[in-house]
């Protein structure tokens, strides 16, 4: 992982992302949203030396989403029986529920995003993996398989292009989208198999099945570091969350 | 197990794959002792690889199979490598990857570390160490593959083809790797280019297509040019001597190809393409292809072979050149114009698959039931025509796609490493189609690393590197430039001698014409 | 737990790797489906998203075994999070396509694949993936006619996106025989 996290264990680190993310799959307020999106940018920015133009340019283009959500819920909120407050902004008049509505929704789906981005700039899935192996017990067979998979995406890619410019040619550019859909995903997903079955007897080959006490050349173990940034994490996401409570800024809500 | 030491025995041992009609391997007898090396040979299909993954515990545990007869192995160490290279790199960077097996057999780490540096460095490894495998080429990732085998310090290392998908250089490469292994290592390798692997080996063990083995001694008695003289052979024996079906030539013809009063089909001014990171794959090229010539192009990785094919075929786009085919500008044309007549025959024939029979893939290409059929027999896949395209042999694949773009009335083909993973009797076939293709009037542009094939078909032969041409000639010229090994003179003498005989151009064979 | 259920090494590995490959593949469609993007506002978004239940429904069609959809599932739409960069958000979407799917298998007690069976675990996961939907983007407050629309579209696109499609793909990778050995080829 990046910056000081570098020092901490990639499990713990998902684990205090997902405690991020409860409270604000929970609420139904504007407040709560803002308050965790700004605890995981403090945590990416100050302990992940993540830099923000980084952020930015990842973040950029996945804003359509919630603007995309506060169109819809601006527009079409059931508004029968809040329907009597509005506002005025600028040309528009716009009915205060419907907005209030909208704005949280949007917010709450910024907040969702960025901190799971924030996951995956600070760490990839291979150290994950590894962390998992040998924190939580993750089978080696599936673990090492996932690198295999991950390994095997530009093969995947490139084979992907190869084969929609092969049909290109072959038809003479006539589009057949959904016509090749399914003998295109057949090519690739065939020649996916094979490779499995290849990495499999790779594999085998060198004794994965059996490793009873498999010993790692790189060991992560789970230390107490790793516990002390749990429970500092744990106490400060419990404390935001109380005082969002106690101050009657959080709302509960789903839906 | 005698005192001489045997490591894996077979007792009269047959394996059938699950639904197959026949055993792939028959009644075989064979011993590895301590300290053999031990060569396979056979045409594809007869159960060579079939045996090394029975000695090496493979089959039946991981691939399913039924066993008859007996295996006694005496549970020696053992390292693997196979064919792919992609398919073995399974760990996030390369020394893990060699660090595996060792993870497996509980190595404690400091041990693990020493046993990578060694391996590492035994075979100049050293720089990849933190590299991810993804990134590594064809023969980079074959070296560690076969770290990986040696670091768990193997009594008796298996090797199936590993040189299949690598190029002369790679391979040359590989096995002085190889040589570097230790005396007491046990060796069982499948191989057919005894160029490079008769040094390594003391015995060797012949099969034949039924599975059984038909011979068996000491390599010394087998060339060196034992691959292009079974390719030679098989070509030579196909070809019939007079009397041929429509459009075969004959050997015995005397015209030679006349090409320079022709009007060129194909005008390459100044190509160039500089990829996105800044390097530059092409550097300049200048070409001109006649009507009905076979320009075979060579070099090594990197030299902007497979590019060049890209550019004419317009998948890469143009950059300040100008391609003309038959006058008109590649970048300008629209696809149906374009590929009117040109088809860039992929790598990977199954790129090319859109049905799920044989029958229904030439039938994609023309409506024209009497043309299929004449052209499935020409091609000899007249008997394939129920079978699920992907269920084909290699060189059969490769010849279904060859006949969907004769049949589409394509002749002007692009050919792109069309032998990597044949066997002889499928680059036999290759050449044949090759040859009957030239003689109907087909413009090719070859790209291959296989000399056996160049000098067979080529009209012309350029040489490429770093993005440029530095040799154009016929193979003759190739021949006697005097680059090329004495041992294998006279074997490219005997195949560009038998070039010499094809006919003058007959009229192109368009569609819906006889 | 019976041999029969037990995970043989290739079956888990070609599990891994197919759904890597599917979610490479999810990742073309992603450019598709970005052009409809307008379709959000009436609800008709939902017809294309089967597709992406695929990762359910194929993935068991060819190993099946208990577990196989969830995993599928999950796995791809973790690629396709990774590749397009929406994160672990993608992986909890993926865990409610991929458990609607999985009851289905389970309901027919693990032994029948047939297109009826892989209609219906496209169609569940899409009616849950719509739920997680609901409640992650607040449709409570929408127009109830919008409800209905992106029901009924989830469900058809689950059932032919989803289900037929994800069978016709894999009749067509197992006539190619690749599969030999780990599944029987019907007819």
């Amino acid at each position: 992982m990046s910056g000081t996290l570098a020092y901490l264990s990639p499990f713990g680190h998902l684990l205090v992302v997902f405690t991020y993310l409860m409270p604000v799959l929970l609420s139904f307020d504007p407040v709560t949203p803002v308050v965790f999106l700004i605890l995981n940018l403090l945590t990416l920015f100050g302990l992940g030396h993540v830099r923000l133009r980084r952020f930015l340019r990842i973040m950029g283009p996945l804003l359509i989403f919630p603007i995309g959500l506060f169109v819809l819920n601006l527009l079409f909120t059931d508004t029968s029986g809040h329907g009597d407050q509005f506002i005025r902004v600028a040309w528009l008049t716009l009915n205060e529920y419907a907005l209030h509505r909208a704005l949280v929704i949007a917010l709450r789906a910024l907040s969702l995003i960025s901190i799971s981005i924030g996951y995956l700039l600070v760490t990839g899935p291979l150290e994950l993996v590894s962390a998992m192996m040998q924190q939580v017990g993750l089978p080696p067979r599936l673990g090492f398989s996932i690198f295999v998979g991950w390994n095997a995406i530009p093969r995947f890619k490139e084979n992907l292009s190869r084969i929609r410019t092969v049909h290109r040619i072959r038809l003479r550019g006539q589009s057949r989208t959904f016509r090749d859909l399914v003998p295109t995903a057949v090519t690739l997903l065939a020649d996916a198999i094979r490779h499995a079955q290849r990495a499999a007897v790779s594999m085998a080959v060198r004794g994965i099945e059996e490793a009873e006490h498999r010993t790692y050349l790189r060991a992560l173990p789970w230390r107490v570091r790793d516990w002390i940034y749990l429970a500092g994490n744990l106490a400060v996401v419990a404390g935001l969350f109380a005082w969002l409570i106690g101050s009657g800024l959080f709302v509960f809500g789903l839906g | 197990m005698n005192e001489r030491e045997s490591l894996v025995e077979l007792h009269d041992l047959s394996v059938i794959y699950p639904g197959a009609a026949a055993p792939a391997v028959s009644g075989v007898n064979l011993s590895v002792r301590r300290g053999g090396r031990l060569l396979l040979l056979g045409p594809s299909g007869c159960g060579k690889s079939t045996l090394l993954f029975v000695m090496a515990g493979i089959i039946p545990d991981v691939v399913p199979a039924t066993l008859r007869g007996q295996m006694v192995t005496g549970g020696a160490r053992i390292g693997v490598v196979l064919q792919n290279p992609e398919a073995q790199m399974i760990a996030p960077t390369v020394e893990e990857e060699i660090a595996f097996g060792l993870e497996n057999h509980g190595v404690p780490p400091v041990e693990m570390e020493q046993r990578i540096t060694g391996v590492l460095s035994r075979f100049g490894l050293e720089a990849y160490r933190h590299w991810s495998p993804s990134r590594l080429s064809g023969g980079e990732a074959q070296k560690v593959a076969l770290a990986a085998a040696v670091a768990l310090e193997p009594e008796l290392l298996f090797l199936d083809e590993p040189t299949a998908f690598l190029d002369p250089v790679a391979t040359r490469d590989f096995f002085s790797a190889l040589s570097t292994l230790s005396p007491d290592t046990s060796l069982v390798i499948v191989e057919h280019k005894l160029e490079y692997v008769l040094p390594v080996v003391d015995r060797y063990v012949r099969l034949s297509r039924d599975g059984s083995i038909t011979a068996e001694g000491n390599p010394a008695e087998l060339s060196r040019t034992y691959w292009y003289d079974a390719v030679l052979d098989l070509v030579q024996f196909h070809r019939p001597a007079s009397g041929s079906p429509q459009g075969v030539p004959s050997v015995e013809a005397a015209a030679t190809r006349q090409f320079e009063k022709q009007e060129p089909v194909l005008r390459c001014r100044d190509v160039r393409h500089v990829y996105a990171g800044g390097k530059t794959a092409l550097d300049g090229m200048d070409l001109d292809v006649r009507e009905g010539e076979c320009v075979v192009i060579m070099g090594s990785n990197g030299s902007g072979k497979s590019t060049f094919l890209d550019k004419i075929s317009a998948v890469l786009p143009v950059q300040s050149h100008t391609i003309l085919l038959r006058n008109a500008d590649v970048g300008k044309l629209k696809p149906a114009a374009l590929y009117e007549t040109l088809l860039a025959v992929p790598q990977n024939p199954e790129h090319m698959f859109l049905t799920e029979k044989v029958e229904a893939e030439l039938d994609l290409s023309t409506p024209d039931r009497d043309d299929l059929d004449r052209i499935a027999s020409d091609f000899g896949i007249a008997g394939l025509l129920e079978r699920n395209p992907y269920t084909l042999s290699e060189g059969e694949k490769r010849r279904l796609t060859v006949a969907s773009a004769v049949l589409d009335g394509r002749h002007l083909l692009l050919f792109d490493e069309p032998t990597y993973g044949l066997d002889a009797e499928a680059v036999a076939t290759l050449v044949e189609i090759v040859r009957d293709l030239s003689s109907q009037g087909a413009t090719l542009l070859i790209v291959t690393h296989s000399p056996e094939l160049a000098f067979l078909v080529a009209d012309r032969i350029l040489m490429l590197e770093r993005g440029r041409i530095v040799f154009s000639g016929t193979p003759a010229d190739l021949a006697s430039e005097g680059e090329i090994d004495p041992a294998f003179l006279p074997v490219w003498e005997r195949a560009s001698g038998s070039t010499q005989g094809r006919t003058a151009t007959v009229p192109r064979r368009t569609k819906g014409s006889k | 737990m019976a041999s029969k259920n037990a995970w043989k090494l290739s079956e888990v590995v070609t599990l891994v790797v197919l759904s890597v490959a599917l979610g490479v593949l999810w990742w073309g469609w992603t450019f598709f489906t970005a052009l409809l993007t307008p379709l959000n506002a009436i609800g008709l978004n939902y017809l294309f998203v089967g597709v992406w239940f695929t990762g359910g429904t194929l993935v068991p069609f060819l190993i099946r075994k208990p577990g196989a959809a969830l995993l599928g599932e999950v796995l791809a739409a973790i690629v396709e999070g990774f590749v397009t960069q929406w994160g672990i958000t993608a992986a909890i979407w993926g865990l409610a396509q991929g458990l609607g799917a999985e009851l289905i298998f389970a309901l027919y007690r693990y032994r029948r694949y047939d297109l009826t069976v892989l209609m219906l675990a496209g169609a569940l996961s899409g009616v849950l993936s719509w739920i997680l939907d609901f409640f992650y983007s607040n449709y409570f407050g929408l127009q109830a006619w919008v409800w209905i629309v992106q029901v009924v579209s989830v469900i058809i696109s689950g059932a032919l996106l989803g289900g037929l499609l994800a069978w016709l793909i894999g009749r067509g990778i197992v006539k190619t025989g690749v599969m030999q050995g780990t599944i029987e080829q019907d007819e």
